[in-house]
């Protein structure tokens, strides 16, 4: 166990950099800060006194080598729209990312187990057919719009909940619930059909026909060999969520995540920022997905991690 | 806020979410729902009654970067630190420059020598003196090249600042600097000794109405009234909190469920759903720039043509839902310096361009047009309606839609000028000189002609001193651009802020949030 998660670290390690030089690469080809940043009115010999001044006028292979040794000193840089060291603001808007992606994983999953279970047991009826519509409409609805749909009835019409911002539980509300419905869609779907599979097997009608009580029957064996796939297809939300769905929502009801803070820097052409941001994600990337494959080992023993 | 990085984030789903709402909430007897609409100038509703105090919630596009008010270019810092710090000069809501810090106006010593008187007795927040020293060491900093700020350009040609006396600062220039009262307008004057500690960029301390509260980074920013303000008017409200909300439509609901009492750009689409909104002279103009240097728009003729096809009164209603003006053959507004008030916008005639099209043999002659999508408000829409325009008068438009950085690409080029670049042209000094240099002057980042006489005009203004012989060259230049048509000239977009129910405020020309002026009622 300890071998593998070594292993893993270091083939991490390679994908972090990896993803960090192709970053570096691509933004360097599609973007030129000096330009978008100073007013179009601006004279050449300002944009050149600029350029110096952030270190854009070296050629691009200069700037790589000098990129590289900082990187490995996790030196990231000031960001140029925020003028401060662009890993520090990166960390400082981690936690409200967090607790979003928190939330919106937790009302995902603790929505779509026991909805995913109740449609299985009865294929084809009522019930299941409302479950069924209503994640393909949880998965399929925009989430700009569902956030604004949201912020309209919740906020606006009923004032339930503020519209947007941080700082209180009121404010994770809307925000964690526009996260959630997708995920749960998505993961409704899947314990569903595994269900629907598992219920079909051998061994659950070996137990029925056995006389074994029906609820032990779906509650731990059914459950527990649909969950592999589950956890595989929730980790793999969870990913979206915080490179995704996080950009949208964050913007939408004005969450100063990580998100908010990649498409701005994005739109500034915060190259810099934004190199600091995609590693950083890189990393939690990595280690979600290590934890998620010890996970399996957890779940079913018969997993071998090599 | 129009700053230049103005950015129209727009969700089209916003309509249609509210309109439903709208509907949902007329279901009741309870006229809630419905909105007061456009009140071009609110100031002058009368019947409620302005109270002394209150607090009130102002959201904006963004968050200020730092509060140090003298180092970065940033709408953000702006419209905090506007209530916070206070410049030598100030503009009146018809956008004259008057005295604010300075006693009066300056006076002109020599070419390049200009000199302050400083009002007397005017202290900062923490106790500083505000004196000549003081106003001298604040531009001292910025000018300072080790400092990089990103507001050089508003101090360029500055060499020297002086204090004479206690309360007068001589101003030196590098060569004559007409523009120098406005320079004053923007720099903002920081306590000397303060300015120097770590603490000033997290918490100003300036001579304005408002002083510093708390600044929770991605959350809110409070001020509060200054009791002891020295100056006019003196403050109504008691607290200001500042929200950050990025997307324009959570920003109006916001403004709706009662959040917030004022929220800056509001879409001209949405006017009507705010509880009241108010509307003033913007700092934006968009524009065609013609290419006079060769292709089929060398001809002069089918310049003026391409003029005489755009119905800008429609552009105007159409797509800015009549929160624009027609730009009258330039590309300043009335309340620039430079404005040259005898010439007018080409009328739209279709008929007379589609005859001049044809006399100057040019129908179906190929124009390009580069333009860009989501950088300016209806960028791509104002484009694509210019050039069925075009087409109707005669021409093949062939729209090309570029990504930013590669729409900057072709407009930057100064080989091969396309025929017609869209562009935004945005004016924070309310001066003719930084457009003339960029869009009229040959050579300039966006010209498209080599007009030698335009450019000594140019030249000849931007180091005369004497306001009236300084109008006189601009009136020149700018009627020639206009004879010779080498822009399509379009429109000067409006601002637009939506205000609850109780906010008394008239925007101001020069886009500034100054919470002084602000009261509510009770």
């Amino acid at each position: 166990m300890g071998r593998y998660i070594g292993k893993r670290l270091l083939q991490g390690v390679v994908v972090i950099v990896g993803v960090t030089i192709v970053v570096f690469v691509v933004t360097r080809m599609i973007g030129d800060p000096v330009r978008v940043m100073l007013p179009i009115e601006a004279t050449p010999e300002q944009r050149a006194a600029f350029a110096k001044q952030i270190g854009f006028d070296r050629s691009i292979p200069v700037q790589f080598v000098d990129f590289i040794g900082d990187l490995a000193r996790f030196d990231f840089g000031e960001s140029l729209w925020q003028r401060r060291p662009a890993l520090d603001v990166v960390t400082e808007h981690l936690p409200r990312t967090f607790q979003l992606v928190g939330a919106g994983m937790l009302l995902g999953v603790l929505l779509s187990v026991p909805l995913g279970v109740i449609a299985a047991l009865r294929p084809g009826s009522v019930r299941d057919r409302l479950t069924v519509t209503s994640s393909l409409l949880g998965l399929s609805i925009p989430q700009f719009w569902l956030g604004l749909i949201f912020i309209v009835v919740f906020a606006v019409q009923f004032k339930w909940f503020p519209t947007s911002g941080t700082g209180t539980f009121k404010h994770l509300v809307l925000p964690a619930l526009t996260m959630a419905l997708p995920i749960s869609g998505r993961l409704t779907m899947m314990v569903r059909s595994s269900m629907i599979d598992e219920l079909n097997t051998q061994y659950i009608r070996t137990a029925k026909a056995k006389g074994l009580p029906y609820r032990r029957t779906v509650g731990f064996h059914a459950l527990r060999n649909a969950a592999v796939p589950f956890v595989s297809l929730a980790g793999w939300e969870g990913i979206r969520a915080l490179a995704g769905y996080a950009v949208v929502i964050e913007t939408v009801f004005a969450w100063p995540g990580v998100g908010f803070l990649a498409l701005e820097s994005i739109e500034r052409q915060d190259l810099i920022l934004l190199q600091a941001i995609v590693f950083v994600i890189a990393i939690i990337v990595v280690l979600f997905n290590i934890g998620i494959d010890i996970a399996y080992k957890a779940i079913d023993p018969r997993i071998k991690l090599t | 806020m129009s700053n230049h990085t103005h950015r129209t984030r727009r969700l089209g789903a916003l309509l249609l979410v509210l309109g439903l709402t709208a509907a949902t909430a007329c279901g009741g007897d309870d006229d809630t729902g419905a909105d007061t609409g456009d009140t071009g100038d609110n100031g002058g509703s009368g019947d409620a009654e302005a109270v002394e105090g209150g607090s009130i919630s102002i959201a904006l596009g963004s968050e200020p970067t730092t509060l140090d008010p003298q180092i970065r270019e940033d709408g953000g810092e702006r419209a905090v630190n506007d209530n916070v710090y206070e410049t030598l000069l100030f503009r009146n809501k018809d956008g004259e420059l008057e005295p604010k810090l300075a006693a009066e106006m300056p006076t002109q010593i020599d070419d390049t020598t200009w000199e302050v008187k400083l009002r007397e007795g005017i202290t900062f927040h923490n106790d500083e003196p505000l004196n000549a020293e003081v106003v001298a060491a604040s531009f001292n900093r910025i000018i300072d090249p080790e400092f990089n700020s990103e507001q050089i350009g508003f101090v360029e040609g500055i060499t020297e600042i002086e204090a004479v006396d206690e309360t007068t600062v001589r101003f030196t220039t590098e060569g004559p600097d007409p523009i120098l009262p406005s320079r004053l307008y923007w720099i903002k004057v920081v306590p000397i000794e303060y300015s120097k500690d770590s603490a000033f960029a997290e918490s100003p301390v300036g001579t304005g109405p408002y002083k510093f509260v708390e600044w929770q980074r991605g959350q809110e920013l409070v001020l509060e009234k200054n009791p002891d303000y020295w100056g006019d008017p003196a403050p109504s409200i008691d607290e200001v909190t500042y929200r950050f909300v990025a997307e324009s439509g959570t920003r109006l609901s916001g403004l709706i469920s009662g959040e917030f009492d004022l929220i800056t750009n509001l879409l001209p689409e949405d006017a009507d759903q705010a509880p009241k909104s108010a509307h003033v002279q913007g700092l934006e103009h968009p524009v065609m720039i013609l290419n006079a240097m060769g292709g089929p728009t060398e001809s002069l003729e089918v310049r003026q043509a391409m003029n005489y096809a755009v119905d800008k009164e429609a552009l105007a209603e159409e797509l800015y839902g009549g929160f624009a003006e027609v730009d009258q053959c330039q590309i300043l507004s009335p309340t620039y310096a430079g404005f040259n008030e005898e010439i007018d916008a080409y009328p739209y005639d279709p008929e007379m361009a589609k005859q001049m099209i044809t006399d100057a043999g040019a129908e179906g002659a190929d124009i390009e047009v580069i333009s860009t999508a989501g950088r300016w408000l209806k960028d791509r829409e104002v484009t694509e309606a210019v050039a069925n325009y075009w087409t109707e008068a005669g021409l093949t438009v062939n729209v090309r839609i570029f990504e930013f950085d590669e729409y900057l690409d072709r407009l930057f080029d100064r080989e091969t000028r396309a025929p017609a670049i869209f562009v935004v042209s945005s004016n924070e000094l309310l001066d003719a000189a930084r457009v003339m240099a960029a869009y009229y002057a040959k050579d300039g980042t966006g010209a498209s002609n080599a007009n030698e006489e335009l450019v000594q005009l140019i030249d000849d203004a931007r180091v005369e001193t004497d306001a009236e012989a300084r109008e006189e060259l601009y009136a020149q230049a700018t009627k020639i651009a206009c004879d010779e048509a080498y822009f399509a000239f379009l429109l000067n977009i409006e601002d637009i802020y939506g205000l609850s129910e109780r906010l008394q405020w008239e925007p101001r020309v020069d886009a500034k949030l100054i919470v002084s002026e602000m009261s509510v009622t009770g």
